[in-house]
């Protein structure tokens, strides 16, 4: 009878247990990361009697969590890949609608200007005329220098969340590594029964990790996780974890570069963090970013030093030759920080034609300088400075290891301005002069339509064109590639809340059956408890 | 396949902010009456719209420049025939006194021949209509003849204002004063001034007359005859101009076209996509609503 009263306890406790797994799994429905547990019920050992093998009743061995971890290595892939490719698109589509004013862009600058040069032509002597020119050139100057602080701004902005990102990674990084430290604790006590909300609140952090950079994860025999970002560079070992930090780069002080900080800081590769929102940004400044700027700069630059050129082959309305009439923006330069002390590069623009819209870097091996053009990685050597490369006139002073970062146009396109501003000085005219004399105000037209940039292969207005087509042509790119990877990210999101997550309906059922099951427990004791009655009557 | 509660709400509601999305941007397309929001919409078109614009600026300025040179080019026209006309009257009046001329006869003609020179330089120092001298050359705020003893002195140049009046196409719109005045030698004000010298001088005989009056009158025909020649220069360049025009035009409306082809909404699809995806939209909500509706919970009492 003992017995009987024995089975009905253990299937009443059983019944508990499942009532309050199953409001455990109802509580945590919505919570993110959360894998719905289950009980495993088995047969309690039976006893031989003789007569044959009577059952004891049941057990609870385990409450276990439905997690999978290949879905979760696909959720986490998805999730690192969609990250990058939305937070790049993010920030592209901001230079996408830069672009996309068609009423205040480059392009009806341009007209205007070249517009009011026609008219200077048409009537050169008039001074209404003349102060159109100057204005529509302030006015052309603005435009440049509004689209490429917006562009700077969003360069500004790409190091505001590099930074962001890092302090996110790093957070994550030491949670992880905490839970590591907690989780291995526990198993070691009960190898059986893992932590699942522990485990669940680790997965998520990964999950999370990898919404900022692609982490690699290797799970350890005693229930860590040794999380690894880049070319295998270790986030967390065990409980111990380590950081990123965004740091001024060496080669570009105004840039933030990721750095692993251990216990000396040392800057990564841009190119080998990949996934999640901090590759995606490195791969927007790396690989958009960085040429749309210099390509605006690259036509502002071309722009400029053509028209100057052409103003200063005429003669003002008082038969002085003709000035420069816009300020022509000069190259950037960077040394390296651990340059020799005295290390110095001057360049300066000799043929803006030939102009290109990449970076260099000149390093002096100690018996040769090495000048590499950053877009190509083409290289070229030189014995001795100065030395003019695609149309850029390079000297300086190197010691051997000596290295310096040469922006020929990167910021040009915000360092323009008009230089002339009495419009006596504008150079309509050729060396004979006269008031009518239009013949350089035509030359100076002619410019509009004239292929001047990339060599003399296309007019400032068709490479300002190709500019916003390529542009366009990313930004629909990364649109498909984000809207793919989105509707991967969503099915698998749906493949592993299949498994792990929970289904409201399904919880319900299991509220009725484990409530069903304690009512029949209950039951049993009942019966043993009237048997034992029975029994006790029998002594009155 | 078992679904997780939480997959049905993101999925129903990943589905209506989809269509949100694209009837935000319908909309956005009907207010801007454009097909092209940003480049990425369609990079190509959003690049070609930027080089017609361009084309079509430049065929708006030549149309601006086409109208300057018809200013220049009328005003030359109407001057180069007063020009003619003084000149034919002169001539006119030289041919009525060819004969032997009496001393009064003598001093009317001088008296007339004088003012005909005034009138003359008048003409060759007239002003267009936006104030510049018309036969200077460069030098358009100087004035261009200067009478002297000896007939008028050239201060201008002979240079000739040239105005970019189609894509590949300048024309000269001014004629320099020498060329008109001068062309070749023929200084027809001298030939004024050398004629009224022989007829005031008192000691000129009536062969001297008759010869200074046929000199006269040659280098009067010369004179017409260029002023005639530079006039229907002057006519078949309004001509040009007028041909120009035409093809500007078609241009400006073939620009117009390719721009409208290329940016802007097809209206009629537009507006029925909305109400597509109204309905749509619509559907999503109400089903949402009543699957979501649907839980075991509410049966269990």
């Amino acid at each position: 009878m003992s017995d009987i009263l024995n089975i009905g306890r253990t299937a009443l406790n059983a019944a508990q247990v499942g009532l309050s797994v199953t409001g455990h799994n109802i509580a945590n429905a919505s919570t993110p990361g959360y894998s719905r547990q289950q009980i495993v019920q088995t047969a309690a050992l039976a006893q031989n009697f003789g007569y044959g093998f009577l059952g004891q009743g049941t057990e609870v061995s385990q409450v276990k969590r439905n997690y999978s971890d290949i879905l979760a290595k696909q959720l986490n892939n998805a999730e690192t890949a969609n990250s990058a490719n939305s937070t790049y698109l993010s920030n592209i589509s901001q230079i996408d609608n830069i672009l996309a004013d068609s009423s205040a862009g480059l392009s009806p600058a341009f007209q205007q200007f070249f517009a009011s040069v026609q008219g200077l032509a048409s009537n050169p002597g008039n001074v209404a005329n003349r102060q159109a020119v100057l204005s529509s050139a302030e006015s052309l100057v603005n435009r440049f220098t509004d689209i490429g602080s917006r562009l700077e701004e969003l360069r500004t902005s790409v190091n505001n969340q590099l930074t962001t990102y890092t302090e996110q990674v790093t957070s994550y990084a030491s949670q992880i590594g905490q839970l590591n430290n907690v989780i291995s604790k526990s198993l070691a006590v009960d190898s059986i029964n893992p932590p699942n909300d522990l485990m669940d609140q680790r997965d998520l952090l990964i999950s999370n990790l990898n919404k900022l950079i692609k982490a690699d994860i290797q799970p350890q025999s005693d229930g860590t996780y040794n999380v690894f970002i880049g070319n295998g560079i270790p986030l967390v070992v065990g409980s111990k974890s380590y950081g990123l930090k965004a740091v001024n780069s060496a080669a570009d002080p105004t840039r933030l570069e990721v750095a692993y900080a251990n216990n000396i800081t040392t800057e990564l590769d841009a190119k080998s963090l990949t996934g999640g929102a901090l590759g995606g940004l490195l791969q927007f400044r790396s690989n958009s970013l960085d040429g749309i700027q210099n390509q605006l700069g690259q036509i502002a630059t071309v722009f400029a030093a053509t028209f100057n050129e052409q103003h200063q082959a005429g003669y003002d309305k008082a038969g002085v030759a003709g000035t420069a009439f816009f300020a022509l923006p000069t190259p950037q330069s960077y040394g390296e920080v651990n340059n020799s002390v005295g290390a110095t590069l001057t360049a300066s623009i000799t043929n803006a034609s030939a102009l290109t819209a990449s970076d260099y870097r000149i390093q002096y091996d100690g018996s040769n300088y090495n000048i590499t053009r950053l877009n190509d990685n083409s290289v070229q050597t030189f014995a001795s400075l100065p030395q003019t490369v695609d149309g850029v006139s390079i000297n300086g002073s190197f010691a051997a290891g000596d290295s310096f970062l040469l922006q020929p146009t990167r910021n040009n396109a915000t360092g323009l301005s008009v230089l002339i501003n009495n419009v006596d000085k504008i150079a309509a005219s050729d060396i004979n002069g006269g008031s009518a004399n239009n013949i350089n105000a035509l030359l100076l037209a002619e410019l509009q339509t004239k292929g001047t940039l990339n060599n003399g292969s296309v007019s400032y207005e068709n490479a300002f064109g190709q500019l916003v087509s390529s542009v366009g042509n990313k930004t629909n790119e990364l649109k498909v590639n984000s809207a793919a990877t989105k509707s991967l990210l969503l099915q698998t999101q749906a493949a592993q809340q299949s498994e792990s997550g929970v289904n409201l309906d399904e919880e319900a059922a299991n509220l009725l059956r484990y409530q069903q099951a304690y009512q029949a427990a209950g039951k049993v004791m009942q019966i043993a408890s009237s048997l034992f009655e029975t029994l006790l009557a029998l002594g009155r | 396949m078992r679904i997780s509660t939480n997959t049905m709400y993101q999925t129903a509601i990943g589905k209506i902010s989809d269509l949100q999305a694209a009837q935000s941007r319908l909309q956005q397309q009907i207010a801007s009456e454009k097909r092209i929001l940003t480049p990425s919409d369609d990079p190509i078109a959003a690049s070609r719209v930027l080089e017609i614009a361009q084309s079509k600026s430049m065929n708006t300025q030549f149309a601006n420049n086409r109208q300057v040179a018809n200013t220049h080019l009328t005003g030359l026209d109407n001057s180069l025939g007063s020009i003619t006309e003084q000149l034919t009257v002169a001539r006119t009046t030289l041919v009525g006194n060819a004969g032997t001329l009496s001393a009064d006869q003598k001093a009317a003609l001088s008296i007339n021949l004088k003012a005909s020179l005034g009138t003359l330089v008048g003409f060759a120092n007239a002003k267009d209509a936006l104030g510049n001298y018309m036969y200077a050359g460069f030098q358009s705020d100087t004035k261009p003849f200067t009478e002297t003893a000896s007939g008028a002195t050239y201060n201008g140049d002979s240079n000739q204002l040239f105005l970019q009046v189609a894509d590949q196409r300048k024309i000269a719109v001014t004629v320099a004063g020498d060329s008109v005045f001068k062309a070749g030698g023929n200084d027809i004000f001298q030939t004024y001034s050398d004629l009224t010298a022989v007829l005031d001088n008192p000691a000129s005989t009536d062969a001297d007359v008759r010869n200074a009056i046929a000199t006269a009158l040659a280098s009067m025909d010369s004179a017409i005859s260029t002023v005639a020649n530079t006039r229907s220069a002057v006519g078949s360049k309004l001509n040009e101009l007028g041909a120009l025009n035409e093809s500007g035009d078609s241009r400006e409306l073939q620009y117009a076209q390719a721009m409208s082809e290329l940016q802007d909404l097809d209206y009629a699809q537009a507006l029925s996509d909305l109400s597509q995806q109204q309905i749509i939209l619509e559907a999503a909500q109400k089903s949402f609503i009543q699957t979501s509706g649907l839980s075991l919970f509410k049966f269990i009492g």
